[in-house]
């Protein structure tokens, strides 16, 4: 019985801690919603073939880190 | 006159301080263009106010410029989505001048201008995409511009798309991203920066020399990200800038802020901080009109809020 508790303490330990870094996990998915926009800017034929057409990349990427970081 | 002398080296500091006194000031709220109830605004990005009052705005999901009297009533629109004159691929930044309102595009290295009654009329050439815009007249706008070295530079445009002035305050070789500016420019023709990605404000007089530059929030670095082979830094330290009619300056903070994307610092022609204020909702840009109405964002971009500034 006693080894029971334990086991179920140990588990109730493990999912709070699993919780939390899924919760880190979404914030940070959250906050890289620019990023992942710049990334397939610079990784599009159109736009990052040239060091020109990076710079488009980087102006959307202060338009949307102004816009939509809160 | 010891005793006097020494009595008047005590004041001398605490009457310097009376000088630079905090002032408080509210806002309070005097008209909302759009809501989720109707279609006035869907995620506007640009805003302008002529000297009758007269509200200007790019709205970057219907690809459009709108008109808006001083009550908030919509009176023209133009603009659809196109790469064609009066056309709009991404509309950004907008200003105004007696005659004309300058539009900036995301995608395209050029200011689409157009009257007061929203018809196109031509358009400037710029080297480079925008990341900030303020007309000083008719045929004069000064634009940050984005050149391909990732290096920003304050330009000055004729309406021909003539250089007519260059102001460089970059101070590293290679920067990306961390030179990206937002600016304003008072009457004297002083220049103020607040850079994007670093705790940076800086005040440079009309040759381009170095008046004073500012660190408010005492972030040494912000963190940056690999993103392909670019380090790109990730957290956006200062978003807009603006001047009121006393030659005060309003810097909206970003991720650094007590209120996030809300808190504007206040500062006096020299750089001292006088105040903050703190906005009811985040927003991208502030604009501060010829009357002195500030004007911010609510709602993500479907609402326009007009504020009275009372100093107390």
């Amino acid at each position: 019985m006693k080894r029971t508790s334990k086991c179920m303490k140990g588990i109730t330990i493990g999912l709070v801690i699993v919780v939390f870094f899924l919760c880190i996990g979404m914030s940070d998915l959250h906050s890289g919603e620019c990023e992942k926009a710049f990334m397939r800017c610079t990784e599009d034929p159109f736009w990052g073939a040239t060091p020109f057409g990076v710079v488009y990349c980087i102006t959307g990427y202060v338009f949307c880190k102004k816009y939509i970081e809160g | 006159m010891r005793l006097f002398f020494a009595l008047f080296m005590l004041l001398v500091p605490f009457c310097s301080a009376q000088g630079t006194h905090l002032e408080k000031i509210v806002l309070e709220e005097v008209l909302t263009i759009g809501n989720f109830d109707d279609d006035s605004l869907f995620q506007w990005v640009g805003v302008a106010v002529d000297s009758e009052g007269t509200i200007y705005v790019t709205d970057a999901m219907d690809y459009s410029l709108k008109k808006f009297d001083a009550s908030g009533s919509l009176l023209a629109k133009t603009g659809r989505r196109g790469q064609g004159p009066g056309e709009f691929s991404a509309p950004r930044l907008l200003d105004c001048s007696k005659q004309f309102l300058f539009v900036t595009e995301q995608y395209q290295p050029v200011i689409k201008v157009f009257d007061k009654k929203l018809r196109y009329q031509f358009h400037i050439p710029l080297v480079g995409p925008a990341g900030d815009l303020k007309v000083l007249e008719d045929g004069l706008v000064a634009v940050v511009v984005l050149s391909a070295n990732g290096q920003s530079h304050l330009e000055f445009y004729d309406r021909e798309g003539k250089i007519v002035r260059k102001v460089h305050f970059s101070e590293r070789p290679s920067s990306l991203l961390l030179d990206m500016v937002s600016f304003d420019l008072d009457s004297q023709g002083n220049v103020y920066l607040a850079y994007n990605f670093v705790d940076k404000i800086v005040k440079f007089d009309d040759r381009g020399k170095k008046l004073w530059s500012k660190n408010l929030l005492g972030i040494k670095q912000v963190k940056s990200e690999k993103i392909s082979s670019y380090l790109v830094p990730t957290e956006i330290v200062y978003k807009d800038v603006a001047l009121d009619r006393s030659g005060n300056l309003y810097v909206l903070g970003g991720k650094f802020s007590a209120n996030r994307s809300r808190d504007v610092y206040v500062l006096s022609p020299d750089g001292e901080l006088l105040s903050t204020l703190t906005l009811p909702d985040t927003s991208h840009c502030i604009y501060i009109d010829g009357e002195n109405f500030l004007y911010s964002r609510a709602n993500e971009g479907v609402t326009l809020k007009k504020y009275r500034m009372v100093y107390k």
